[in-house]
């Protein structure tokens, strides 16, 4: 009796997971209509996503799908999973069609043939109306290869306001030169309860990261190397001066040794763990949406330089997500239509987007921008209007080159902060990445196509 | 006469297709899983495998490449990590289970089952969660090691991203995931030594340390030389848990030849690399458990 008993409620357990699983995993049923499969990576704010589902919805029930006979199928993936599962795929024939992607990966994909051109699948006037420095861009060789999303820059300095008040320093004044930032730094360790001045990335994440301050460099023809890739240029003041930043804030303890959270996540600020950090512009959507109480305590300013000049320069990479068709894709006419759709047409899309954001992520085309402009909303949203006109108008696009330059780069900057000789460094980073160059070339890799 | 022979030639061909029939799915899913892929690998390791603009001859080349360190001295680097993961791992791990599975061998049998239960349970968790396990126990700020030292005053140490504390932290983590079924096995084989042996020994005057280092060792030839050769191996190939625990911070420091491989499978332009590459740990292993067979003289197996 008590086996019966066990197994009907182990039956009854079974059931009830597998019903939980069914209506969990269900989705919208499109009937018979051709899927067209999308992969994104999930955004750390929660608001992208919730966007994103909502928009390819409306699609899906639009005219155009169903008179198309097709409907697009979204999945997310991982950060951590993604080229794994994308390679996989791949290799299957099952890979996305429409792919979300930030525009550092979008040149030498392309010349690998991973994507389609965009030009045949959509309207000419997509493309005129995206902002100049935006559709540099998403342009390879004459052909569109990615339809940009948004943009958004980076770093910015955050900082809590009421934290500068107890430390004695001014809140309405942020650091302007690295030395400063260092100086804040040790100011606000000694005299608040903080145990540390600021959160630096100091994890592989500065691979990208470092693009941020790299972009300040005035001297250098396109970031670590020069304009045809073909010299590698670190051996500078500019990097030395860098170097020796980092090295300051760790060997003074003025940040943690190992990073509270991703350079992506503004919360240890948020959540008082620090009281100034680096971030992008989405920093002041995670504030807004997941910290609204924080908000009037947070200060914002554009991110220290070398020479402490921070008006009518770069201080900023401009970073950012658009979509690319596949350069396998099997309906590349349904994915142009619908990019275009999405990202290319209705303008009050977007912005809603950015209104769901808090105005942390910005447009990448100029009737976007105008559309913004009317909206008294945008227009009186402070930090709107201090990255539209402080940060933006200057941003560096990402640099294009092997990630394994910038990889190297940050191997480089993180043990020049764990003391290892900011000079020895430099000069072994400069030999490496050099002999790196000098076998890409060698190989069939477009150094010198830039 | 004639009668017995055919039955027996029936016998013997019945026995043939039932050993086939048995045979066969192992065979099929070692082709289908391992035989095939070998031969594809080497295979393509000659292209220069570009999943969209198709694979070109290019001979030896992404042996070249991988193997004269001019791109990267990864390869090199991630050897020289596995070595380092096999001097810690495989002697701690083989007399920390030679101690525990004695230690159970000679205490009360209901206390012995608690012990051998407690230190099997970590086998059965996979490196993925023992890997978050030991994030949350390394963790810089507020994880259970910093927190211990704090409470004595001492300050936090970066367990995890300093290179010299890595690769002891995620050691440790995996002799605490193997430890369990190592000891299992020393176990079997304590219990197969003949009991009059120990008393001979005793009659004879011999202490702990003369039966341990005279019969015990001796007779567990065989177990140790096959947890010598499996744990050489699987601490090479150590993967999971240095991916969990530290990634590829530390410098990478903890980046060992399957780690290698991940990254330039994620990473590389040329498919062709990644296969070469995985040949040439596979020969390595190989040598590696030639050497360890030679050294130990193992076709001298003791009954």
């Amino acid at each position: 009796m008590k086996k019966k008993l066990f197994a009907v409620a182990m039956g009854g357990v079974l059931a009830f997971s597998m019903g939980m699983f069914i209506a969990c995993g269900g989705s919208e049923n499109y009937g018979d209509r051709t899927p067209v499969r999308l992969w994104c990576q999930p955004f750390t704010e929660i608001e992208t996503q919730e966007w994103l589902e909502a928009e390819i919805k409306e699609f899906n029930f639009s005219d155009t799908a169903i008179e198309g006979d097709y409907y697009i199928e979204l999945r997310w993936v991982t950060e951590d999973t993604w080229e794994a599962t994308l390679k996989g795929a791949q290799s299957a024939g099952t890979q996305p069609e429409i792919t979300v992607l930030n525009y550092a990966e979008v040149a030498l994909n392309s010349l690998d043939g991973k994507y389609t051109a965009l030009d045949d699948y959509m309207s000419e006037s997509c493309f005129t109306d995206l902002l100049p420095n935006v559709e540099a861009v998403t342009n390879v060789n004459g052909s569109h290869y990615v339809y940009p999303w948004f943009v958004e820059p980076y770093s910015i300095l955050f900082y809590s306001k009421s934290a500068f008040s107890a430390a004695g320093l001014d809140p309405d004044k942020a650091p302007k030169s690295w030395d400063e930032l260092c100086a804040y730094a040790q100011t606000l360790k000694n005299n608040t309860n903080y145990d540390y001045g600021i959160a630096m990335p100091n994890n592989q994440q500065l691979g990208w990261v470092a693009w941020g301050f790299v972009a300040q460099d005035e001297t250098a023809e396109y970031y670590l190397l020069n304009e045809d890739w073909s010299k590698v240029n670190v051996n500078t003041e500019f990097h030395k001066n860098l170097f020796t930043m980092f090295e300051t804030m760790y060997s003074k303890n003025l940040t943690p040794a190992a990073a509270f959270s991703s350079y992506n996540e503004i919360y240890p600020l948020a959540q008082e763990y620090v009281p100034m950090a680096l971030g992008g512009s989405w920093s002041i959507g995670q504030i807004k949406n997941n910290y609204p109480q924080k908000l009037d305590d947070i200060g914002y300013a554009v991110c220290p330089t070398m020479s402490g000049v921070t008006v009518g320069k770069t201080t900023a990479a401009m970073g950012g997500w658009g979509m690319a068709i596949d350069g396998k894709a099997q309906h590349p006419e349904q994915c142009g239509e619908f990019i275009e759709w999405l990202l290319g047409g209705d303008t009050r899309r977007l912005t809603d987007f950015m209104s769901d954001l808090g105005y942390s992520k910005f447009a990448a085309r100029q009737s976007v921008e105008t559309a913004l402009a009317e909206l008294p909303q945008a227009q009186n949203d402070p930090f709107y209007k201090f990255v539209s006109e402080q940060i933006l108008p200057y941003a560096k696009a990402e640099p294009a080159y092997k990630w394994t330059v910038s990889e190297k780069y940050a191997d480089a900057l993180i043990k020049a902060s764990r003391g290892e000789g900011v000079e020895a460094t430099l000069r072994a980073l400069q030999a490496d990445l050099e002999k790196t160059l000098k076998a890409g070339g060698q190989g069939e890799y477009p150094f010198g196509k830039n | 006469m004639k009668e017995t022979a055919k039955r027996k030639r029936k016998y013997q061909k019945n026995q043939v297709i039932a050993a086939v029939v048995c045979l066969l799915p192992s065979f099929l899913l070692l082709a289908a899983f391992t035989i095939v892929p070998l031969i594809l690998s080497f295979y393509y390791s000659f292209f220069n495998v570009k999943e969209y603009l198709g694979n070109t001859f290019i001979g030896l080349k992404n042996y070249g490449a991988i193997l004269s360190g001019l791109q990267s001295t990864g390869f090199y680097k991630s050897l020289l990590i596995g070595l380092e993961f096999v001097a810690i791992i495989v002697p701690l791990q083989l007399i920390l289970s030679f101690l525990i599975a004695n230690l159970v061998m000679k205490i009360n049998r209901k206390y012995a089952a608690i012990i051998k239960v407690c230190i099997y349970l970590p086998c059965l968790l996979s490196g993925i969660v023992v890997g978050s396990i030991f994030a949350y126990v390394y963790n810089y700020h507020g994880g259970l090691l910093n927190s211990m030292l704090n409470a004595f005053g001492l300050s936090n140490v970066n367990w995890t991203g300093e290179k010299g504390w890595a690769i002891f932290a995620v050691c440790i983590a995996a002799i605490w995931n193997g430890l369990g079924y190592n000891t299992l096995v020393m176990l079997g084989g304590l219990y197969d030594i003949p009991t009059d042996y120990y008393e001979a020994a005793r009659l004879d005057g011999a202490n702990w340390w003369k039966q341990t280092v005279y019969i015990t060792i001796p007779s567990l030839k065989n177990i140790g030389l096959y947890l010598l050769v499996s744990l050489v191996v699987s601490s090479f190939q150590l993967y999971e848990i240095p991916l969990v625990i530290v990634g590829n911070g530390a410098e990478h420091s903890v980046e060992g030849p399957i780690y290698y491989l991940f990254y330039q499978f994620q990473h590389t332009d040329n498919m062709g690399e990644v296969y070469a590459a995985s040949l040439l740990v596979a020969i390595v292993l190989t040598a590696l458990s030639s050497v360890i067979f030679k050294l130990t003289s193992s076709e001298k197996s003791q009954d």
